[in-house]
């Protein structure tokens, strides 16, 4: 009898462990872009190098990106001509991951190809300059990130079409105009 | 001949050999610059706007639209074909004497995915092609290609667009543009790229 309510009780416990860790997963993914996120941009950014690292994060003017060495560098919501956002997938461990690979005997390089690749979100945003010039900014931040960045601009006022794209990438698709 | 003269005789052929090289590496030295400004005068004084690119029919991500963008901004400012590189709608643009339009369609677009590239290496390629149209002020065609930019083993699918604007560039510079005086319509359909 004892035993059966220990039971009983290690289920409750592992149902309500369940419980928590799923409120805490939505709780994570509906969170507010408030603070700055770690992302990375990839191009397009006036005054930022390709490719650096830093916090991305939405103000009361509009983006501003925060690179972990140098200037911050702003885009005003008065500029911002659209956000988009996409999904792509990325190897992690860089070089030392891809001669790690390659070193393994009988293409096992291959298999660790299946796990080592992360998921991330493509965070595309097109402004204009002071001359009217279009520039477009792609960031790479976590993945459901950008949906969130998306809805803070709009909210904000920025010019953002109104149909949201539905992240379609990492499966091949192909397109040919006649 | 006495002893110092000979010496002397010597110092001096010396001195006419050592003069002699100077003025010959001074000449070699003065020869690229002289190059170089005749081929800045053989040189068109054209410049360019790179116009957004246009997905027409097919469902081309916004991230790829735009990396084909900026990239051909930056490989065409690198080439230094062009005397000015202008963004799309800059307004600088319209005082620009001899302005050529730079017009991208896209005509092929396969999406491909890193993972399965680097997992199968025969599958998963990313592959684009476009149509890249250089249109004088008037609207009148200058030059057209198909242009490709592929992905087939490392790097991520955006690094494709890099491929293709780089195959745009290179295609520009080896086609001969029109007098800067007198441009004329001399449109050609070639397929450039990988």
């Amino acid at each position: 009898m004892n035993f059966r309510l220990q039971r009983h009780a290690a289920f409750a416990a592992a149902v309500a462990c369940v419980f928590f860790l799923a409120a805490q997963m939505r709780a994570a993914e509906t969170s507010t872009t408030e603070a700055p996120t770690a992302a990375t941009i990839i191009m397009g950014l006036e005054g930022v190098k390709n490719n650096t690292h830093g916090k991305l994060a939405v103000t009361a003017d509009g983006l501003q990106f925060t690179p972990d060495a140098g200037a911050a560098a702003q885009v005003s919501v008065a500029s911002i001509r659209d956000v988009s956002v996409g999904l792509e997938d990325r190897q992690v461990g860089g070089i030392p991951m891809m001669m790690g690979k390659a070193a393994i005997p009988y293409s096992g390089g291959r298999f660790i190809s299946l796990f080592s690749h992360k998921k991330y979100d493509s965070f595309t945003v097109e402004y204009v300059d002071a001359n009217g010039g279009l520039h477009g900014a792609i960031f790479r931040i976590a993945k459901g990130e950008g949906l969130n960045f998306r809805r803070e601009l709009a909210s904000n006022g920025a010019k953002i079409s109104p149909e949201e794209q539905s992240p379609t990438a990492n499966q091949e698709v192909k397109n040919e105009t006649k | 001949m006495k002893p110092s003269n000979r010496v002397a005789l010597a110092s001096s052929n010396t001195l006419r050999v050592a003069a002699a090289l100077t003025v010959a590496i001074f000449a070699l030295a003065l020869l690229p610059g002289v190059a170089h400004a005749a081929k800045a005068q053989a040189t068109p004084p054209w410049s360019v706007q790179v116009d957004a690119v246009q997905a027409g029919d097919i469902a081309l991500p916004a991230e790829f639209r735009i990396a084909i963008y900026e990239e051909l901004v930056s490989e065409l400012t690198k080439n230094k074909q062009f005397d000015k590189v202008y963004r799309a709608g800059d307004r600088t643009a319209d005082s620009a004497p001899n302005l050529l339009i730079l017009k991208t369609t896209m005509h092929k677009f396969s999406q491909g995915n890193e993972t399965q590239r680097a997992v199968t290496t025969v599958s998963g390629w990313t592959k684009l092609n476009v149509r890249s149209q250089l249109f004088n002020r008037d609207g009148k065609l200058v030059l057209e290609y198909f242009v490709d930019g592929t992905v087939r083993f490392m790097g991520s699918n955006l690094h494709a667009t890099h491929i293709l604007a780089h195959n745009v560039a290179v295609t520009l510079k080896r086609s001969t543009l029109p007098d800067a005086t007198a441009p004329a319509a001399a449109g050609n359909g070639k397929t450039a790229g990988q």
